[in-house]
């Protein structure tokens, strides 16, 4: 009996010690309320903001290319055979289409750690809130300008004040989901949105930052909103600050500018691709097999001739060792690791001002923009009696093709696709069906 | 319940009371078994009349008590012997001899914390008994099972060794959450879910165990049997009984065997002339008037892209997918023997298998021991312990283009080998292919399991057994994927590349619990209470590495980078009570009353604790003494059930709200990883369960019906929310599901003399319904294949797509109904080549209406042939490679053989479009067809010599026997294998839905066996 009862006391205080057992946390992540609950911990998501922004595999690096995709008419080909991307490159996107989707996805949780971190400012140093803030604003108005040229009609389209633009949403998931059926700001309203967030990113953000967005990123992607929206003055003034801030140089020679895994003189913001993040998808696309990537993208004869003899850039196409098709030597991986993704460089500025000081009357001014970056591409320099507008759009589009600039240029210039005008339909992407289906408030573009 | 319990205690110290006053005598003797004359320890020995006086027999087999001196006769039973009544007058000091029961009634079922007797079950359990299980060539004991037991639905996916093997018992009762049965190990819950790896294939820890070692498998499947499992228990429970030990000489047995495997059946392509010919066909169809397409014409195409077309080369790619020799080897070792205080069963098993396609294999090493020992009449304790180290071989999963099946992508036109270096592979086929993984990689998976528990029961009552035991689980898994320079156009990785993950999981837990068994007179009284505590802790280590010197190293030291290091670890843990209690009256009037309350650690503070009652009532009209028609209908029995079950979440913490830590630019950050949802709780199951035992004809044939509705509530659902807050899921409890069905066995002895014939019978129908979503859209989560769907009113995974209404005779064009919504609120049957106009409809079910398996037995003196068929009926499979594989060329894969009746001209009326380079197609029900089949799921022959013959020669057994698996399958299913199922993995958001998918999937084997079985 003596045993029974020390059984049973040993069974009776063995329960009594199990309750704490259940309670195990997690060991590689933290609670929501912990991690941004402090200074440090804001920063480091304003970092792994960052990362979001390259790890998501089917964001940046195929925006840039399927932008491209979605507005090439005789540039590029397809040399592979990848389901989901022919439709873009064909102009006939499926509802659910997969790259469609995982970007809009990916975008708003972007745009939600941002929002997370603006939410929780309060936490940051009070002297250094204006910087957090204007970088995390910096990154949720840049991926919404990427989204709004997707996804809506352009400015120039019809009128903005009442086109369809995005749901602005600027609260934390946490809040977000109280009221989680947002309906579609108009075009207007979401420039607005946009403006605001660039102009207190730029006034807010350090001119030096590391690899990190500067207030010159800010009035760079600033200029790009101010061209849609044909404030030619405006964006002068932004990309005028850029290029005399001094600080950034174009390189001596085009073909250094690609590939590298630092950030050049030439480069204003870029995502960094270090050894743990290796797969640039840029790089992977658009290389030959051999060379390290899939060999998906060919580059046509016809996108060839559209080079002046002598032309630098020209010279930055090979052929590749296995299929013997001709690709862009602009997005290559290296040996130790892909290259950055440069999202802005100082070409793009040089190339901005000069168009806009060309719109404005500024025809000296014009010509010599445009001469800096004939010259570094080995091309014999215009007069001003030469040039006119469209001299200066083929030389931004030589100089900047292939690197996701083709969509905005070509929209707002207004310029016809083969048979599609700029504005036809078929030029915007869908809003993605599993959207559609748990959005009620939500409305789906013309034409799908 | 309270006053219930209350009424039994009053009744437990009645009964002691009763025992004093009466005048007595003294009684001893032994009881052993008939056939072996071996004692048996612990029977219990009751007097006649007077139920409450009785003592159980030491471990030689003796007795001894004192009995009243009115006592008539005495009642000597065991469990699973036949019951003796035998007069006293015949007992001083004799022998009594009890033989094993004969009938199915008396037939033993493990159940959780206890076992109990076939007549006193009023809820739904089956068993699997050993003699069903041995001489099965599989690598994993869930494939047993499949076709033997009603309600279970075991599906095989593909021939590929080691992978997940689909069991559901009664139907899919989650979305999200886990659709496997709990696996209880000799009383302890074991590690058995999938073990993703890579990040890309599902892997099977219970092949880590050998299905040679295994007494019995039993099946808990309705909600009193399975709710003493509480949380855990929706979806079944599979109850695994080792073998143990007998009192007896030391016997040795040793099984081997060797088969021979091939694919159950292979596809057909074109060959090289008709590629030619239908390629020439597309090309022209889309050139333009200069026989041109951007630019080029058709043998500029070919010369680009499919290098060595005009050197007349015919290439069966579908063969090269496949092992020349693919078989198995087996060996079985086992020792059992012991005698009244020590009883032990030591076994070594060896399974090497090749399987049939290329780059998998499986091997396993296994060891057994399991001790029992007896210090005396009251107390016992023993161990039950396995090892095993298990190597496989893991090819790439279905959507890679390394994977085995993959390679029928590639050109007949094109050669295996480069023909200017006969000993390399052509490299500029169309595709990379898994013919390159040969010799080129190493992938593969080693698991070093040990399962074990030590138990002490003590008995300090004769009718009070207190059982503790504790048990550990360990999973170490190392897992390495190596690919040399040469396979650099699938990894990208110019110099090599390597990655290793070590996972270690432990799983230990803790049972604790008494059981008191009464009798008096006709009430039979069984109460089962205790705890359990479970944690299972996972930690993993991947580090990867790139840039070897040469293809000759591979060890992560010679990397010229250590590119990624992850380590994580995850546990949860579960403390449970729990209580039942069996009643019967004179074997006529059955209750059962469970309940478990659970706690969880995956759940918030405030939500953790759940409690899972269950109660069953049977009824034997049989034995009631107004049944008249015993003659006839020799056994009736009535049961009915309800219970309450959970269901937990795979994730570890689902209810927080998590960031993680990441890298970016040299420097840390974090990143949110998940919306929390504090409210989590359980998938909650409310089963009902009414069924009938009978026996015919003095139970020659015998059976069981039953009926149940599965209600599923608060489902653990992946929840689509708008992505602009940030996120597109959250885990909520949200939506309902239901199933439903009725599952019937017949098990006849047909002939029982010399010759004998036995025939056992199983169908189960079960209907699969989601009875609630809120309205959710939830679709399986790969886009590129994203056809299944869970859809409010309709079965879970149904296909979701364009439904393909034929060709246009007079263009060719693929034609699809536009079924949109009318006024009148029919679908507008009208047809569009446009497939974006045409709207998604169901187009198919993936859930087979009705299984049934169909066993004969024939045996005349030691010759016996076993056979079994099975199969599946009414369920859909969507091909999800014919968006390639019957796309007209879409690029220049080859295309099935049914793309010979292409339209070619106008008037011509087939199902197949004209074929237009380029063009592809997408999903659409084109690709979706009927799964049923029929299989001669085994067969098998053996011969036991006669003892007399070999036991000259000093053997106690000897049995030759060849058997073979899935020799002959009836299906209309065009693919490779109707029991398929793409093994996508960690690809899908909700796994549970996409079913029923082949792509590019390999199919079954088919297997012979010959084997020999030696007994000493």
């Amino acid at each position: 009996m003596k045993k029974l009862l020390v059984l049973f006391v040993f069974l009776f205080f063995f329960f009594a010690a199990c309750d704490d057992d259940l309670d195990i946390e997690p060991q590689q992540a933290i609670s929501t309320d912990v991690a941004l609950s402090t200074d440090q911990g804001i920063r480091t998501a304003l970092i792994g903001t960052y990362q979001l922004m390259i790890a998501l595999p089917t964001f940046f690096g195929h925006e840039v290319l399927n932008s491209d995709l979605l507005i090439d008419d005789d540039n590029l080909f397809w040399t592979g055979f990848f389901a989901d991307l022919t439709p873009i490159l064909n102009k006939a996107i499926p509802v659910n289409n997969a790259p469609v989707e995982a970007y809009w996805i990916n975008a708003f949780r972007i745009i939600n750690q941002t929002n997370s971190i603006i939410d929780a400012l309060e936490f940051v140093k009070e002297n250094d809130r204006p910087a957090v803030a204007g970088e995390a604003r910096f990154l949720r108005g840049m991926v919404y300008f990427d989204l709004i040229n997707l996804f809506s009609r352009t400015w120039a389209d019809g009128n903005a004040t009442t086109n369809l633009g995005l749901p602005i949403v600027t609260t934390p998931s946490e809040k977000s989901l109280a009221n989680p059926f947002v309906a579609r700001n108009t075009v207007a309203e979401v420039y607005q949105f946009i403006l605001e967030d660039l102009i207190f990113a730029a006034d807010n953000l350090p001119e030096q930052n590391g690899v990190f967005a500067t207030r010159f990123a800010a009035k760079a992607v600033l200029s790009r909103v101010y061209l849609i929206q044909e404030q030619y003055d405006l964006a002068a003034v932004e990309v005028d600050d850029v290029i005399k801030f001094g600080a950034f140089a174009l390189l001596p020679e085009f073909a250094f500018v690609f590939n590298s895994s630092e950030n050049t003189s030439e480069d204003i913001f870029s995502l960094q691709f270090t050894a743990n993040e290796r797969l640039n998808n840029l790089s992977f696309l658009y290389s030959g097999v051999i060379e390290g990537g899939g060999g998906f993208i060919g580059i046509t004869d016809e996108h060839l001739a559209k080079y002046e003899a002598d032309d630098k850039r020209s010279k930055l196409f090979y052929i590749d060792q296995k299929n013997k098709i001709r690709r862009t030597a602009k997005w290559q991986p290296i040996s130790s690791n892909d290259g950055n993704m440069s999202l802005i460089r100082l070409a793009e500025m040089y190339l901005t001002r000069s168009e806009c000081r060309f719109r404005i009357g500024d025809i000296e001014g014009a010509t010599s923009d445009l001469n800096i970056i004939r010259v570094r591409a080995g091309l014999p320099i215009l007069l001003e009696t030469e040039i006119n507008l469209s001299i200066i759009l083929k030389e931004r589009f030589l100089e900047l093709v292939f690197e996701g600039h083709q969509f905005r240029d070509v929209k707002r210039t207004q310029q016809p696709i083969g048979d599609l005008s700029f504005d036809d339909p078929r030029l915007i992407y869908p809003i993605p069906q599993r959207e559609m289906d748990v959005n009620p408030a939500m409305v789906q573009n013309e034409g799908y | 319940m309270v006053g219930m319990q209350d009424r039994v205690y009053s009744f437990l110290l009645f009964s002691i009371f009763l025992q004093m006053g009466y005048s007595q005598q003294t009684i001893s003797g032994f009881v052993k078994d008939k056939g072996s004359s071996s004692p048996l320890v612990g029977a219990t020995i009751r007097v006649k009349g007077h139920e409450q006086i009785g003592t159980i027999t030491e471990i030689n087999g003796s007795y001894s008590f004192d009995v009243p001196v009115e006592t008539e006769s005495l009642i000597f039973s065991f469990i699973g012997y036949q019951r003796r009544e035998i007069p006293i007058s015949e007992i001083k000091d004799a022998v009594v001899f009890l033989s094993v029961s004969a009938t199915f009634l008396d037939e033993i079922f493990v159940v959780g914390y206890g076992t109990i007797a076939r007549s006193d079950i009023s809820g739904s359990v089956s068993k699997i008994k050993k003699e069903d299980i041995e001489g099965i060539p599989v690598h994993s004991l869930e494939s047993t099972l499949q076709g033997q037991v009603a309600g279970v639905f075991i599906s095989n996916n593909s021939g590929k060794l080691g992978q997940n093997i689909d069991v559901r018992i009664r139907g899919s009762a989650s979305i999200n959450a886990s659709l496997e049965p709990l696996y209880v190990m000799d009383g302890m819950v074991i590690n058995s879910s999938d073990q993703i790896s890579m990040g890309d294939l599902r892997l099977n820890p219970l092949a880590d165990i050998n299905s040679n070692d295994i007494e019995s498998i039993e099946i808990l499947k309705d909600a009193s049997a399975a709710a003493i499992y509480g949380s855990r228990a929706s979806n079944g429970v599979i109850i695994i009984t080792t073998k143990k030990g007998v009192v007896d000489a030391t016997r040795i047995n040793l099984d081997m065997n060797v088969g021979w495997s091939d694919p159950t059946r292979k596809r057909k392509w074109l060959n090289a002339s008709q590629y030619l010919e239908l390629w020439d066909e597309a090309f022209a169809n889309v050139a333009n008037t200069d026989g041109q397409l951007v630019g080029q014409t058709g043998e500029q195409w070919k010369d680009k892209w499919l290098p060595g077309w005009r050197d007349g080369y015919d290439t069966n790619w579908e063969d090269l997918m496949y092992n020349e020799k693919a078989g198995q080897k087996q060996l079985q070792l086992s020792m059992a023997g012991g005698n009244e205080k020590t009883r032990f069963y030591l076994s070594g098993g060896y399974s090497d298998q090749t399987s049939i396609v290329i780059l998998n294999s499986f091997e396993r090493l296994s060891g057994r021991i399991n001790l029992e020992h007896r210090a005396n009449a009251k107390l016992d304790f023993g161990m039950n312990m396995s090892l095993a180290r298990t190597l496989k071989e893991v090819a790439p999963s279905d959507p890679d283009y390394a994977a085995p099946a993959g390679i029928i992508g590639q050109s007949p036109v094109q050669p295996l080998y480069d023909p200017d270096n006969p000993n390399e592979l052509f490299d500029s086929t169309v595709y990379f292919h898994s013919r390159f993984y040969i010799d080129n990689t190493e992938l593969t998976n080693v698991n070093l399991r040990t399962i074990g528990n030590a138990f002490l029961n003590w008995r300090p009552l004769e009718n009070l057994t207190l059982h503790t035991d504790f048990g550990l689980d360990l999973l170490s898994i190392k897992a390495e994927r190596f690919y040399n320079s040469k396979v650099a156009r699938n990894t990208r990785e110019p110099n090599g590349l390597k990655r290793t993950r070590s996972i270690q999981n432990y799983n230990y837990s803790v049972n604790n619990y008494a059981n008191y068994k009464i009798q008096k007179q006709e009430q039979h009284l069984d109460i089962t209470a205790g705890m359990t505590f479970q944690e299972l802790n996972e930690s993993r280590l991947v580090v990867a590495g790139r840039n070897f010197p040469n293809d000759d190293f591979q060890n992560l030291s010679s990397a010229g980078e250590i590119f990624s290091g992850v380590e994580d670890e995850t546990a949860f843990s579960v403390l449970s009570w729990f209580a039942r209690l069996n009643y019967n009256y004179d074997q006529r009037y059955l209750v059962s009353l469970s309940s478990r309350i659970d706690g969880d650690s995956r759940f918030g503070k405030d939500n953790r604790y759940g409690f899972f009652p269950a109660a069953s009532l049977g009824w034997v009209i049989s034995e009631e003494s107004f049944y008249k028609s015993k003659k006839f209908l020799s056994y009736l029995k009535f049961r009915g059930s309800w219970g309450l079950t959970g269901n937990t979440p795979l994730e570890r913490f689902p209810a927080l709200g998590l960031f993680t830590g990441t890298r970016y630019a040299g420097g840390s950050g974090i990143i949110q990883t998940q919306i929390p949802n504090p409210n989590l709780k359980w998938e909650k199951t409310r089963q009902i369960d009414v069924g009938i035992d009978f026996g015919l004809m003095k139970d020659r044939i015998s059976g069981q019906l039953d009926y149940y509705i599965k209600n599923t509530e608060d489902l653990l659902l992946q929840v689509n929310i708008p992505s602009t807050t940030g996120f597109p899921r959250q885990l909520q409890n949200i939506g309902a599901m239901k199933n439903k069905g009725f599952e019937l066995v017949l098990n006849s002895y047909n002939l029982t003399g010399t010759f004998k014939w036995r025939t056992t019978l199983n169908f189960s129908k079960n209907a699969n319904k989601i009875s609630n979503l809120s309205g959710q859209v939830i679709e399986s989560g790969v886009s590129f294949i994203n056809v299944s769907r869970a859809i409010e009113g309709q079965p879970i995974g149904v296909f979701f797509m364009p439904e393909f209404a034929g060709v246009d005779p007079n263009n060719g064009d693929a034609l699809y109904y536009l079924n949109k919504p009318l006024d009148n609120g029919q679908l507008d049957k009208s047809t569009t080549n446009n497939l974006n106009e045409a709207q998604r409809v169901i187009v198919g079910d993936p859930n087979p209406d009705f299984i049934y398996g169909f066993q004969n037995t024939f045996s005349w003196k030691g010759l016996e042939l076993q056979v079994l068929f099975q199969g599946v009926h009414g369920n859909d499979i969507y091909d999800g490679g014919g968006r390639f594989q019957q796309d007209g060329f879409g690029w220049f894969d080859n295309q099935d053989i049914r793309m010979l009746g292409r339209w070619q001209q106008p008037g011509d009326q087939t199902e197949v479009p004209q074929v237009r380079f380029r063009q592809g197609t997408f999903h659409s029900s084109r690709f979706v067809e009927d799964g049923s089949y029929l299989r001669l799921k085994n067969i098998s022959l053996r011969y036991e010599f006669p003892l007399k013959l070999i036991k000259k020669i000093g053997f106690r057994q000897l049995t030759i026997y060849g058997s073979g698996q899935n020799l002959w399958t009836k299906t209309n299913y065009s693919g490779r294998d109707p029991e398929v199922n793409t093994d996508f993995g960690v690809f899908f958001t909700s796994g549970n839905i996409a079913s029923g998918l082949d792509f590019f999937t390999p199919p079954q084997a088919k297997t012979i066996v010959f084997g020999l079985k030696v007994g000493f």
